[in-house]
């Protein structure tokens, strides 16, 4: 909705993008295609010539727009040029998407995708053709903070024209970090979770990704097209993943050393950006020493197969829960750990995987956890595995997003959250402590809002904490691809034009969404809509859709103005004054019609009319006490009309009495004086 | 503290039986002893102000106005026979004469009759010009009230329950 233009000229196969680009529908990319996300043509209104890329992404793939600022702050030449990002209706699907645009000319990329055991392009300088621009780029998005997540061959790009010495990276915002990536290019502890739970990405990651890539560039042998992704993993667990790459490859000292740095599976001594520009300053570094795995002296059999190695046995742990359990209960399992391996650190997880599994109230029933456990403990590095589903500590919140997306079931992610799975997960990383203490708070705040009632928290609240790039799942906004304050007052804008809204217009979903998006614009809303009265739940609901209207900066959203108007009848009665109140419903009705929700809002809780009608509430109601104070003396006193007044009319009557009497009294003096007798 | 100067004065009237103060006394000794020095006025007075004796011993204590209304235009009766009195011959005969003067008594008892009517007539006037005035301000006061409700609520009012409420009218 957000940027969908006018499109009164355009094609069938074209849709407006904002108000200065034009997408067509027709025209796929298929070489920028970025996993699900789907690449097609895209050109500038002004300049038709110039050719754009739009990568078209839903909102099942959970787009990284909490990551475009970033992108756009990365300054080397090599990343594609971000023209404009944003939801767009998209009619092939009739739903709204994520569309990124980016410049175009970028040629083609070095491999096709799928292609890594064909890779044909080789360059004799590919020190100055691939690696000095890799790792400037590595390095610009290490000090901007951005990790890209799909660094491979298929998506580096070679601009056409002879003399070109330079590659360009492709998109790296339209999909999740590493969820389209091959496992391949990914750390063991990445590639074994599912695509979409391997977290927020790091630059560590997309320094072994390049690792890989130059590695297959390199290569003059292909090992790695006859074996598939579960096999390739298999090696990386069990050799390490320099030793499975490189094999027998013959490659020159000063590449090997530098792939050994990149591809070091232990994510704190892998070689880091500074590493890699001092190797290309012909220093040398010292050299990393490939991890010794432990060997049982004799095999544990599982589903058939003999294991010598702890770590490999922890990736297949899930495949047989059954003939798990017999080893576990006829002992086998535990004299393995503790007698065949003979690695005390290890015995010692596996005591704790015990301990933490016995916890458990019910663990006979959730052998789930106890694989959990056990595989931590057998294999520290491996991503956490429960019920079906296998996610780095980061990573569980785009399966729970993707989750509420398909509106499926999303009690086993309370489960996870409520036995601590992921906490578990993150001691096992091996983090530092602030940095895990800051993640360890996150994870207590979900759980806090699973048992809260307020509107704002439960599972909703979990899903915007733990996944940022999760638009907003409301039910209300299906087909919509809500995300940042303008994309949902405009949709609001067109739910409100089709009709049937009422201005309850805020759900559990787009409170806990804003909620955690931004707890500062939210956190003055809450107690209103968290309020029982009604009519303070309708003035939340406008007040947060004027302060989003704010932010957006959207100038007239008259349909959601017109829903609003129809219901503040109620909510005006905060102003006691009858006449003040009619001229606010006036002002309120004539911004409603300018679609100004701010002015609205602002006339509904003026706060110096609200304090003048205060006290002059307060004058008044004193006013009227004092009244009544003398009403009733009134109505007491005239309750007896025959004795009414009177004592003051004994008085009045004395006083003419008197009168008259002087009157009298001088009259017959002065004619007595005067010698007229009366008597 | 003043409950008990209250009872204390409660204490002493009944100590004193109701009986007249040394002030009150010393007063009705020099009456008495005026009375004596001008017999012949003070037997006309004595007769003549026997309405006026009688309305304050019959009036209610302390509303001395209606009382008051009758010894005024009672001693305006008795004045002219006074004068006649002192003027003649101030003699012990001459106020019997005129005591026993039928014509002079009747002057004298009109006059105070004259007091009680128009203690009768102005109380009932000054009463009902009152009540009249009374009822209109409560009628202006219901309309005042009435116009606060409109500009501001029922609200104003107070909630059910107020004793200054408007529903205790």
């Amino acid at each position: 909705m957000a940027k969908s233009g006018a499109s009164d000229n355009l094609s069938q196969n074209q849709i407006s993008f904002g108000n200065k680009l034009v997408i067509s529908t027709n025209k796929r990319l298929p070489l920028f295609d970025n996993g699900a996300a789907l690449a097609y043509e895209a050109h500038s209104i002004v300049n038709k010539r110039k050719k754009l890329i739009a990568i078209v992404s839903g909102i099942e793939n959970l787009p990284r727009w909490t990551a475009v600022a970033a992108y756009k702050n990365l300054n080397d030449a090599s990343f594609m040029h971000l023209v404009d990002s944003g939801s767009v209706f998209w009619p092939l699907d009739n739903t709204e998407k994520f569309v990124v645009i980016y410049t175009g000319g970028v040629g083609a990329p070095l491999v096709e995708e799928g292609g890594f055991g064909s890779t044909s392009w080789r360059h004799p300088e590919i020190v100055s053709l691939f690696i000095e621009p890799m790792v400037v780029m590595l390095k610009d998005m290490r000090d901007k903070g951005f990790s890209h997540g799909s660094i491979r061959p298929s998506n580096i790009y070679c601009p056409p024209g002879a003399g070109s010495n330079t590659i360009v990276l492709g998109d790296g915002l339209s999909v999740q970090a590493h969820s389209s990536q091959s496992p391949l290019f990914l750390p063991v502890n990445k590639a074994l979770a599912d695509p979409m739970g391997r977290g927020f990405g790091t630059i560590e990651d997309d320094i072994y990704a390049f690792g890989v890539s130059l590695f297959l560039f390199l290569r003059k042998h292909d090992e790695f097209s006859a074996l598939g992704d579960e096999e390739v993993l298999r090696r990386k667990v069990e050799f390490g993943s320099y030793s499975t790459l490189i094999g027998k490859e013959r490659l020159q000292a000063s590449f090997l050393e530098l792939l050994r740095g990149v591809l070091y599976d232990d994510e704190t001594q892998r070689w880091n950006v500074d590493d890699i520009l001092s190797w290309l300053d012909g220093v040398r570094l010292t050299p990393l020493t490939s991890m010794k795995k432990k060997k049982a002296n004799r095999p544990l059999v599982l589903n058939g197969k003999k294991y010598f190695f702890a770590e490999l046995l922890a990736v297949d742990l899930h495949h047989n829960p059954g003939e798990l359990s017999v080893l576990i209960e006829n002992g086998n399992l535990d004299r393995w750990v503790r007698k065949a391996l003979d690695d005390s650190a290890m015995v010692e997880r596996y005591e704790k995987a015990l301990e933490h599994a016995s916890s458990f109230d019910d663990a006979s029933s959730n052998n789930d956890y106890f694989v959990f456990h056990l595989g931590i403990a057998l294999n520290p590095v491996l991503p956490a595995r429960y019920k079906g589903m296998c996610f780095t500590y980061d990573g569980m919140g785009a399966i729970l997003a993707k989750t509420a997306h398909e509106n499926k079931d999303m009690a086993v992610f309370k489960e996870i959250l409520n036995l601590n799975i992921l906490d578990y997960a993150l001691v096992a990383e091996g983090m530092s402590e602030a940095m895990m203490l800051t993640i360890l708070k996150q994870y207590d705040a979900c759980r806090s809002a699973l048992i809260g009632k307020k509107l704002e928290q439960g599972i909703e609240r979990c899903i915007y904490t733990l996944c940022p790039d999760a638009p907003c799942f409301s039910p209300k906004l299906r087909g919509y691809f809500v995300y940042n304050p303008e994309s949902t007052v405009l949709t609001f804008e067109a739910l409100c034009k089709k009709g049937g809204q009422i201005s309850l217009m805020m759900d559990k979903h787009l409170l806990a969404f804003f909620a955690a998006r931004d707890s500062s614009l939210m956190s003055t809303f809450l107690p209103d809509f968290n309020s029982t009265e009604k009519d303070r739940q309708i003035s939340g609901n406008l007040h947060f859709m004027a302060a989003l209207q704010r932010r957006a900066k959207v100038e007239a959203l008259p349909a959601v103005a017109g829903v609003f108007v129809e219901s503040l009848s109620g909510v005006y009665k905060i102003y006691k004054n009858t006449v003040m109140r009619k001229r606010i419903e006036e002002n309120v009705r004539a911004a409603a019609k300018a679609g100004d929700l701010i002015s609205m809002s602002a006339l509904i809780e003026d706060e110096d009319a609200l304090l003048k009608d205060e006290n002059g509430f307060n004058i008044a109601m004193n006013e009227y006490k004092l009244l009544q104070r003398e009403y009733n003396q009134y109505n007491k006193k005239l309750a007896s009309k025959k004795t009414y007044g009177l004592t003051n009319g004994h008085d009045a009557a004395a006083m003419v009495s008197w009168l008259v009497s002087t009157v009298i009294t001088v009259i017959v003096v002065l004619a007595f004086i005067s010698g007229n007798r009366i008597f | 503290m003043a409950k008990k100067k209250s009872k204390e004065k409660k204490k002493k009237s009944k100590a004193s039986g109701g009986k007249m103060s040394m002030k009150g006394r010393l007063f009705m000794i020099g009456f008495v002893l005026l009375g004596l020095a001008f017999l012949p006025t003070a037997m006309l007075l004595g007769v003549g102000m026997l309405p006026s004796i009688v309305a304050l011993v019959m009036g209610k204590r302390g509303n001395g106005a209606r009382a008051s209304t009758i010894v005024a235009m009672n001693a305006a009766g008795c004045i002219p026979f006074i004068l006649k009195l002192w003027a003649v011959e101030n003699t012990f005969d001459a106020s019997m004469a005129i005591v026993t003067d039928t014509q002079s008594m009747m002057v004298i008892y009109v006059a105070a009759a004259f007091g009680y009517m128009i203690d009768w007539v102005v109380t009932g006037l000054v009463s009902s010009y009152l009540y009249q005035k009374g009822m209109a301000r409560m009628n202006a006061i219901k309309k005042k009230q009435e116009f606060l409700i409109s500009h501001w609520g029922d609200g104003i009012a107070g909630k059910v329950g107020n004793p200054e409420g408007v529903d205790d009218e």
